[in-house]
């Protein structure tokens, strides 16, 4: 019994601690070296869609299960992604669509190398020249 | 009729299968099409009506997301399809169909948005949310309805002054008549339109608009001035919205008041099992009759995900009995 509350007490430790830091990232030839939490907050609820140079914004969002997109809808929105889901449907029906999804980290990153005026996050900093990050998110720990 | 319920039936299966995939819509080429709807099932025991049940509506709404020029948008819609009445039994009878919106949104600039084509009015924030999932009964106040152009056919154009508080201006003209009016008896058909809509605060948790429209009514002198505000806050543990209007009635050969004004205050607060508690008072007064309506409303809202909702409410009126029927009303309302 005192080593399965051990085992519990660890793994919420552990889990807490595993809160990585996320980065925002686009691709290196974007025109913006830098995003506010603001903007970014913006960009996420497609209130903000163009760029400085009035190219169109593409945020990549990871599907509604993972746990990154959890801790960036805590502190960009200060709400949990399901939550975020009635906002999404009154989005829908005005017709703006939400950010597109992509299945993994790995996924999102390689959209965003290859597609122009795309953003989307990552709990690692990319080592990759054709990336570059606009923000770092610093998550309690 | 066969193929209209077979029809039926597959969208229903087609929506609660569709429905299990949360947010994403279905997408086609890069983001670029969206395809998405609702249908809201409902069950109505009026006083003095019989008790019925109805689709009312199955909607389908296309958006494109070309480039800055090109935004189409479609939504089309089965109304009032009547599947069970008390002493008729079941019913596939009927069937009506409409275009509820068909525009396109061309980007001015980064902050101004011109859109032509139908819309929903910028009236009431109700009007422009009117979906079934989206709102938390099934029963609509008058206020949001009654008095004014629920849609136009002209253009729009919509000016962001703050991307981040939502704070908007908006202007609208429909020169000519509705396209594709709603062909009911009981709606008001409009000859042309113009109005405008300062939205102060449009955000997650708040939302403050003022509205003015002016409408002319078709094959009629009567012409409707109407002032209108919306508001909403949002918390963790309640949600509280209103709306409050008065439209000014001329040239109508049998007003008894110059104006219908009403309003209405609805509180809904979340309680555990993904239950909502829904309590609303409306009032309403009409140029046309002496007597006003006032309805209140109470309602549990079983919403596991915001896609869903299962509503049950109860509505008791006072006063004129025309509209706001007293009685028990529930209805499924899915989104996909």
């Amino acid at each position: 019994m005192k080593l399965n509350i051990l085992i519990l007490c660890t793994s919420l430790i552990l889990s807490f601690n595993s809160w990585a830091d996320i980065y925002i990232v686009t691709q290196k030839n974007a025109p913006i070296e830098h995003i506010s939490q603001q903007d970014l907050t913006a960009i996420y609820l497609k209130k903000k869609i163009y760029w400085d140079n009035s190219e169109l914004i593409l945020p990549i969002n990871l599907s509604a299960q993972s746990p990154l997109r959890e801790q960036l809808s805590q502190i960009i929105f200060k709400r949990s992604t399901r939550a975020m889901g009635s906002y999404w449907d009154k989005m829908s029906f005005k017709g703006i669509s939400p950010p597109l999804i992509q299945a993994s980290e790995q996924a999102a990153l390689l959209f965003i190398q290859r597609i122009p005026n795309s953003i989307g996050y990552t709990s690692t900093k990319p080592d990759n020249s054709l990336l570059k990050v606009l923000l770092k998110l610093e998550t309690p720990k | 009729m066969l193929l209209i319920r077979h029809l039926i039936i597959g969208l229903l299966f087609f929506t609660y299968a569709h429905t299990a995939y949360a947010e994403e819509a279905l997408f086609f080429n890069k983001n670029k099409w969206n395809v998405s709807g609702y249908l809201k099932l409902e069950f109505a025991a009026a006083n003095n009506q019989p008790t019925a049940i109805e689709i009312d509506d199955l909607s389908l709404f296309i958006s494109g997301n070309i480039n800055r020029w090109i935004n189409p948008f479609i939504e089309a819609e089965l109304y009032q399809i009547p599947l069970w009445q008390s002493g008729e039994g079941l019913q596939f009878d009927d069937i009506n169909f409409i275009i509820e919106r068909l525009y396109n949104d061309s980007k001015l600039t980064d902050a101004t948005t011109l859109r032509l084509g139908k819309f929903l009015a910028p009236v009431s924030r109700w009007n422009l949310l009117h979906a079934a999932p989206l709102v938390w009964t099934t029963s609509r106040p008058l206020t949001t309805k009654y008095s004014f152009a629920n849609y136009i056919s002209g253009i729009h154009v919509r000016h962001e002054l703050d991307v981040f508080s939502g704070h908007a201006l908006e202007f609208y003209w429909q020169p000519y008549e509705d396209f594709y009016p709603k062909p009911r008896s009981k709606s008001r058909h409009y000859q042309s339109v113009y109005g405008a809509s300062w939205i102060l605060q449009d955000d997650l948790d708040r939302y403050l608009s003022f509205n003015i429209q002016h409408a002319n009514v078709k094959h009629s002198n009567e012409s409707r001035t109407t002032i209108g505000i919306n508001g909403m806050l949002h918390h963790e543990y309640f949600e509280l919205e209103s709306e409050l209007l008065s439209t000014w009635v001329n040239n109508q050969p049998n007003n008894i008041n110059a104006q219908d004004w009403g309003g209405y205050l609805q509180l809904s607060v979340p309680i555990p099992f993904d239950l909502n508690i829904i309590s609303r008072y409306e009032h309403f007064e009409f140029s046309h009759q002496s007597q006003a309506v006032d309805t209140f409303l109470n309602g549990l809202v079983y919403r596991p995900y915001s896609k869903l909702s299962l509503k049950l409410e109860w509505q008791q009126s006072w006063g004129s009995l025309q509209e706001n029927k007293t009685g028990l009303y529930a209805s499924v309302a899915v989104m996909f």
